[in-house]
């Protein structure tokens, strides 16, 4: 079995093939269903989001042979010819794999570093994939550490903070003067498209109540009416400027319209109370010497720009670590996935000394009948001490072996394990049991490969 | 064992004031240094604190308990009981909302007090009866609780500036993104001389009843020949105008934050103020 990602993303393909082969919600268990009709696919889950579109895949047998499959419904169900995408597909498998699923759900891998959509994206992904039953315990399990890892990078790492956009970054200002947002008021000048994003941006992060201000009275009614505000007469503007605490001001206007002597006797009114202004015209609406005022906070497109930028820097220094979370992730996946590999092996070795040790018991019982209860749970507990010190090394080794990177060794010591105690039939069947019960999540397999290799 | 317990204690507040600051400075995306979990290097800062106000609770019994005396008997009890006002005002805060920042500060207050009263450890401690009066502990009480929270407003008053002075800058990075907002930090400021003014009044109104019990027919010329009291009543009314024109005229902004400055340098000259009635031997 082998995990193998066939995908393209804004790294490998342009808008035009990304598009023709995304996939909408809706789609994926169609979707699903036809990769899982390929003869080697075993579990599946597509990640289709507007920069990727991934199929992670468990697949039997080489992956070199099953990627052509693959490449087949892809194509014949999106109705693309092959050639037209195929150049633009990349490959991972097994370690590979995992590491850039990690990467992609810790947004290393997004268009924009650090941002955190891409988490909900992988839980839809794979909750789409377990609802289609696509999902089994590897891609469950993959998963699950690909959220865990998202998580964690989100916490122990400056990666998701900051700003993303101008919009993002006037919030933060905001949110540095204003401890409740939803108290704060905004006014808007002007009808640009840029302020409207910006004034979104505030709305969603809890802002209430806006006023817009327009030279037309009808396009700013119309933008008030989408911001769910409220429209006024552009000559109130003044007026309003002592009632809001958030001006975002991008009229076309040649000269500036809010000047400092116009705030003074407004600032008065305000009585300290901060005022954040947000000048992203261009030319400016806002005379440059009002940021001078107490109180008045002033941040025009540039210093906007220039704190998102500032802000992507810092992110860079912050994806160093999360690279190495994702490395030190991976290897935890990697030794999950080798210690289920050898799960059945150890089952099978414990079951046969358990058997052994029950049917020796039984011969002893018939022959020794004249012992006491109280002897017979000595001997119990003798014997099965006995096991465990028999097998405890066996284990642990096979343990340790499986959890070396060294890939060739561990095959050899489970093969040499089976062959010397005739395990290869009780094995497959365990195989078979674990495979069918196991849980999704890689830490609790943990723990039940540590109940079963300790004795 | 008091001494040692109030270095322990020194250590602990040292220690929280450290994690504190590291949390900020650790967790700058530009700080030269990368970030090593410093959301739990400011989490150990709590366990710190409390550890610390135990130990000190410890110490300052065992000295009264040792010496038989009010622990206002004496510089270090004196300086211990401030120390201990501003930590546990502060533990108090943080246990309602986290603000690493102000913990830096006022728990970098404390350890400076408690490091001058283990420096005064050996210092004699005073005979007069008028120290084991309930009444002067009640007063010397209320007015160190006071203290503590206007080290509280200072603190955040401070990080007001600092905040207001970034973002005039416009350096939005680093620091900048650790401090609170400016509302946080001025209405913090407000409602710790809110709770602080109360306590002061009382402090002062049991020092002139403990006056006038004393010596009725000279209370007027003692009380207000004493520069002590009067800087008392002089960081009283500084408080009050900065109450008043807070809550009854709304004013805000830095201005205000100036004066919770002045306020805390007017309560800490108390300390070298020369007097005749509030002095060790």
């Amino acid at each position: 079995m082998h995990l193998v990602l066939t995908g393209l993303s804004h790294h490998s393909a342009p808008i035009e093939v990304r598009e023709r082969l995304s996939l909408a919600e809706h789609q994926l268990p169609q979707a699903l269903e036809a990769l899982r009709a390929c003869r080697a696919v075993r579990e599946a889950v597509i990640l289709s989001t507007c920069n990727r579109m991934e199929l992670y895949t468990v697949l039997e047998g080489d992956p070199a042979q099953s990627k052509s499959e693959l490449c087949r419904a892809l194509s014949k169900f999106h109705h693309v010819p092959e050639s037209e995408f195929v150049s633009h597909l990349y490959f991972h498998t097994d370690a590979d794999c995992v590491r850039h699923l990690l990467r992609v759900s810790s947004g290393l891998d997004s268009l924009v570093l650090g941002e955190a959509q891409i988490l909900g994206q992988v839980r839809g992904a794979l909750r789409v994939s377990q609802q289609s039953e696509a999902a089994g315990s590897l891609l469950n399990g993959l998963f699950q550490q690909a959220l865990t890892t998202g998580k964690r990078i989100q916490s122990e790492t400056g990666l998701g903070r900051g700003a993303f956009s101008v919009g993002h970054a006037a919030v933060d200002l905001a949110r540095s003067i204003f401890d409740d947002l939803s108290r704060a008021s905004v006014l808007i000048l002007g009808a640009g498209k840029m302020s409207e994003l910006t004034a979104k941006h505030l709305r969603q992060s809890g802002v209430e109540f806006v006023m817009v201000a327009n030279r037309t009275y009808e396009k700013a009614a119309l933008i008030a009416e989408r911001l769910g505000g409220q429209a006024i007469q552009y000559e109130t503007f003044p007026d309003a400027l002592s009632r809001c605490d958030i001006v975002i001001a991008s009229t076309a206007s040649p000269h500036p319209i809010v000047r400092r002597e116009m705030l003074l006797p407004i600032l008065r009114k305000r009585r300290g109370k901060p005022l954040f202004l947000i000048d992203i015209a261009v030319p400016r609406d806002i005379a440059p010497d009002v940021g001078t005022l107490e109180n008045v906070f002033l941040f025009n497109i540039d210093d906007l720009q220039s704190v998102v930028e500032e802000q992507s820097r810092s992110r860079k220094t912050e994806a160093q670590l999360a690279e190495s979370i994702v490395t030190e992730d991976t290897e935890r996946f990697l030794n999950w996935l080798r210690t289920r590999e050898a799960t059945p092996v150890i089952e099978a070795m414990q079951t046969r000394f358990e058997q052994i040790r029950q049917d020796d018991l039984s011969i002893l019982r018939q022959k020794l009948a004249h012992l006491s209860e109280k002897e017979w749970q000595a001997i119990e507990a003798a014997t099965r001490a006995m096991m465990k010190k028999a097998v405890r090394e066996p284990i642990l080794r096979l343990k340790r072996e499986h959890e070396n990177q060294n890939g060739q060794a561990q095959y050899d010591l489970l093969s040499a394990i089976q062959e010397l105690f005739a395990l290869t039939s009780d094995a497959s069947e365990t195989q078979a049991n674990t495979s069918a019960s196991e849980t999704t999540q890689p830490e609790i397999s943990q723990t039940a490969d540590r109940e079963v290799v300790t004795p | 064992m008091i001494s040692t317990l109030t270095v322990l204690a020194l250590l602990c507040y040292i220690l929280t004031a450290a994690s504190y600051g590291a949390s900020l400075f650790l967790h700058a995306p530009d700080s030269p240094v990368l970030p090593s979990q410093p959301e739990r290097l400011s989490k150990l800062g709590r366990p710190l604190l409390f550890l610390g106000i135990v130990l000190q609770i410890a110490a300052i019994g065992a000295w009264c308990a040792t010496t038989h005396r009010s622990p206002f008997a004496a510089e270090f009890g004196t300086l211990s009981v401030s120390a201990w006002g501003i930590a546990i005002v502060f533990a108090l805060m943080d246990l309602r909302r986290r603000l690493p920042a102000l913990g830096a500060l006022a728990l970098a207050v404390a350890s400076l007090l408690l490091l001058r009263g283990l420096l005064l450890f050996r210092a004699p401690v005073t005979e007069a009866q008028i120290i084991a009066n309930r009444l002067v502990s009640l007063h010397v009480l209320a007015i160190l609780f006071s203290f503590a929270l206007f080290v509280i407003a200072f603190g955040a008053a401070l990080l007001y500036l600092v905040q207001n002075h970034l973002l005039k800058q416009r350096q939005v990075g680093g620091l900048f993104r650790r401090l609170p907002p400016l509302d946080t930090l001025d209405r913090t400021a407000f409602h710790s001389v809110a709770y602080a003014l109360p306590l002061l009044t009382l402090g002062i109104t049991l020092g002139f009843v403990q006056v006038m019990t004393a010596s009725p027919k000279f209370a007027l010329a003692t009380w207000f020949g004493d520069a002590h009291t009067l800087m008392s009543l002089a960081a009283w009314l500084l408080y009050i105008f900065y109450f008043v024109v807070r809550l009854a005229s709304g004013w805000r902004g830095i201005r205000l934050q100036y004066v919770l400055i002045f306020g805390l340098a007017v309560v800490l000259s108390l300390y070298i103020m020369p007097t005749s009635m509030h002095r060790f031997p």
